[in-house]
């Protein structure tokens, strides 16, 4: 009896040993795990999959040389997975929950701000270092130590835009229009500073909701103010709309400022070339610069994946970055969140220098499109506070 | 502000206005024949809009061509859903109620199958008339918005006429009033409900075709035009072609005045109040029908 007792003791501390070593084994991973939370379906879809296909093009060439090199020297592959988070904030926090449990070693998105806001506290919870997008300069002031953005703040997307205004166009007399939404209202918050540095005041402001088809109240109101510019701050497709019924109603002549959403092919397709002839956006990459890299990248990512957004086009080089880090701490989510707290990492898209707060991303362009083409017209660097 | 505005802010609502009534004419066809709310209606609007996409901008075919195959297209599409989706639960005597929540399934199922067809990108297509707009003095007038005047005002008159003189049509308000009569009489309901499945869908893609010039092709893009097309058809009148015409044009027109005079950011909320307004004190809408009254 105490023979059968102890071969049974002996089995179960065998089985508990297997499981506890099997267990410590799965814990290691094998694969630079990245998750992607992107808007894959909703009304940012049009640029979540532009989003995607440039981390995927950035993962497939790691890949491709056979992986991230560790510090011991052995190679891992990426395992990028995306997860749809369906442009709310609702879907963010879905989408960072099923993220999470897939045990990601870095986290990449959501897109929008109001998801970043919205789900930030869950991977803080989880201690997975994430590279977010959303342009509100909120979104890195949560007190998060795991939020990282490589993207802007609109506090930078907007001096940038006005000072192209009043240097290159001579602009007095701006209306604004603007989407009642985080990202859109951020925009606005940042407007009326920039524009008191070089004079400006908006003659009007005018507000509408998301999924609006009709301006006309808007616009004719901008028309009635005697405006020399619209400054239109919206999603791609509010973008598109807008532009499109600003030239029916006669007011083509009206030049539009605007930001990211209006470098998404989506944009010119639904106002139409015809109309989107001068418009004028800030962005983090211009199709129209001529660094000989950057295009190159253009060309690839063109053939592979057609026409670019190209201020969506920005993961590609948080695949690199992200690898580049690993390739010096290892698979050590604290030791990676501690290496993008003190970035300073040359991209192709940029040099990204980590802030006190989270931001990556301290340069700016802003570009117009002209003669079916954009063209760059400033290129700003701003200073990184530590 | 100038009579020019004034004018001009009266036609950007008459046009928006249109777009709610080519939508909440296909709601009221539903209704009329079968008594039934089809909530996936604005996504099979989305939809017609996006084969005419393909047939029309991606395939080259000449617009009238384009357009009639469309709306065959996806009268078959109507017939399928009749035969798969509405007609087993109408045969199996299922709750009406239970039926409309179920349409709720169809435009989870119409948008990701949107998605996954012709992808997240807005689209859209323009018209024959193109799109310069026409100057009459200081209004602006766009081509395809005089186009959808006719096509719109021809359909609710055709309607009109089909329910109110045509056999089949009678035939159809008789099933969506007393379809166990209508049965014992000799009416073949389950034809008559396929039939108005393919008219409504042919329907909702005309509309789908009209709307795209203006309203940019997106897989969510019905539902949010079938929010005010149903608003329209109460307010209008259950049942009615005219009332939805009528409701829809209340709608666009009230909605740019109160963006215009009031405030834009709150006109969803002028709209539903006017809504609400109704439902109390005229609950039948302006054209109450006949068929209304079993409500």
């Amino acid at each position: 009896m105490k023979q059968h007792k102890c071969l049974l003791l002996l089995i179960l501390s065998v089985f508990v040993a297997t499981m506890l070593l099997g267990g410590c084994k799965q814990s290691q991973p094998k694969t630079l795990k990245i998750v992607h939370l992107a808007p894959l379906t909703g009304a940012a879809s049009s640029y979540g999959f532009h989003l995607v296909d440039a981390a995927k093009m950035a993962v497939d060439e790691i890949n491709a040389k056979g992986g991230v090199k560790l510090p011991d020297g052995n190679l891992v592959k990426i395992e990028y997975i995306e997860v749809d988070e369906t442009s709310n904030s609702a879907g963010a926090i879905d989408g960072a929950r099923k993220a999470i449990s897939l045990d990601p070693l870095v986290m990449i998105g959501p897109n929008r701000s109001g998801g970043v806001l919205a789900a930030e506290k869950l991977w803080k919870e989880a201690k997975i270092p994430t590279i977010t997008d959303g342009t509100s300069a909120q979104t890195t002031r949560q007190g998060n130590p795991y939020t990282f953005r490589n993207q802007i703040s609109s506090e930078y997307w907007i001096p940038l835009l006005v000072k192209t205004a009043a240097e290159t166009y001579h602009i007095k007399k701006p209306a604004v229009i603007y989407g009642l939404n985080d990202y859109s209202k951020a925009n606005w918050v940042a407007t009326e500073p920039a524009m008191q540095k070089y004079g400006m005041k908006p003659v009007t402001v005018q507000t509408f909701n998301d999924n609006d088809q009709d301006f006309s109240a808007q616009l004719l109101a901008i028309k009635k103010s005697g405006a020399d510019s619209i400054f239109l701050y919206a999603y791609t497709p509010e973008v598109g709309k807008i532009t499109r019924q600003r030239s029916e109603l006669g007011m083509k002549d009206i030049p539009i400022f605007s930001e990211r959403a209006a470098s998404d092919p989506a944009a010119m397709n639904l106002a139409g070339k015809e109309n989107f002839e001068g418009m004028v956006t800030t962005t983090t990459l211009s199709t129209g610069d001529p660094n000989p890299k950057i295009q190159e990248f253009i060309k690839n990512y063109t053939a592979k994946y057609g026409v670019p957004s190209a201020s969506h086009l920005c993961h590609y080089d948080s695949i690199y970055m992200i690898a580049d880090i690993v390739s010096k701490v290892g698979l050590d989510r604290e030791k990676i969140r501690e290496a993008l707290s003190k970035l300073d990492y040359q991209g192709l898209q940029g040099h990204y220098i980590a802030d006190k707060e989270g931001n990556l991303v301290h340069y700016m362009n802003s570009q117009v499109w002209k003669g079916d083409k954009w063209v760059l017209l400033q290129t700003e660097n701003y200073p990184v506070a530590k | 502000m100038g009579f020019d505005t004034i004018l001009q802010i009266l036609i950007q609502g008459l046009n928006m206005g249109l777009i709610y009534a080519l939508a909440a004419l296909g709601i009221s066809l539903i209704w009329n024949a079968t008594g039934l709310f089809n909530f996936a209606q604005g996504d099979l609007l989305t939809m017609g809009g996006f084969v005419m996409l393909s047939m029309f901008a991606k395939w080259s075919l000449p617009y009238p061509l384009a357009f009639l195959l469309t709306v065959v297209v996806m009268g078959l599409v109507g017939y399928l859903l009749s035969q798969g989706f509405f007609y087993p639960m109408f045969s199996q005597g299922v709750h009406p109620d239970i039926i409309i929540i179920g349409t709720i399934s169809l435009i989870v199922l119409l948008q990701n199958g949107i998605l996954l067809t012709w992808g997240p990108h807005p689209q859209r297509f323009s018209t024959p008339l193109g799109d310069s707009p026409v100057h009459f003095g200081k209004i602006i007038v766009m081509p395809y918005y005089l186009w959808n005047i006719a096509i719109a005002v021809v359909l609710v008159i055709a309607l009109q006429m089909f329910f109110k003189k045509s056999i089949v049509g009678i035939a159809m308000r008789a099933v969506a009033q007393r379809p166990v009569a209508a049965s014992l009489m000799g009416v073949r309901t389950n034809q008559l409900v396929a039939l108005t499945f393919l008219l409504a869908t042919g329907l909702a893609a005309v509309a789908g075709i009209l709307i795209a010039p203006i309203i940019p092709l997106t897989p969510e893009m019905g539902s949010i035009v079938a929010l005010k097309a149903f608003a329209a058809v109460l307010i209008g009148g259950l049942g009615s072609f005219a009332g939805a015409l009528l409701g829809g044009v209340i709608i666009g027109v009230a909605e740019v005045v109160f963006a215009t005079v009031v405030v834009p950011t709150y006109k969803d909320v002028f709209i539903f109040l006017i809504l609400i307004a109704f439902l109390l004190f005229r609950p039948r809408g302006i054209f109450s029908s006949e068929i209304s009254e079993k409500v």
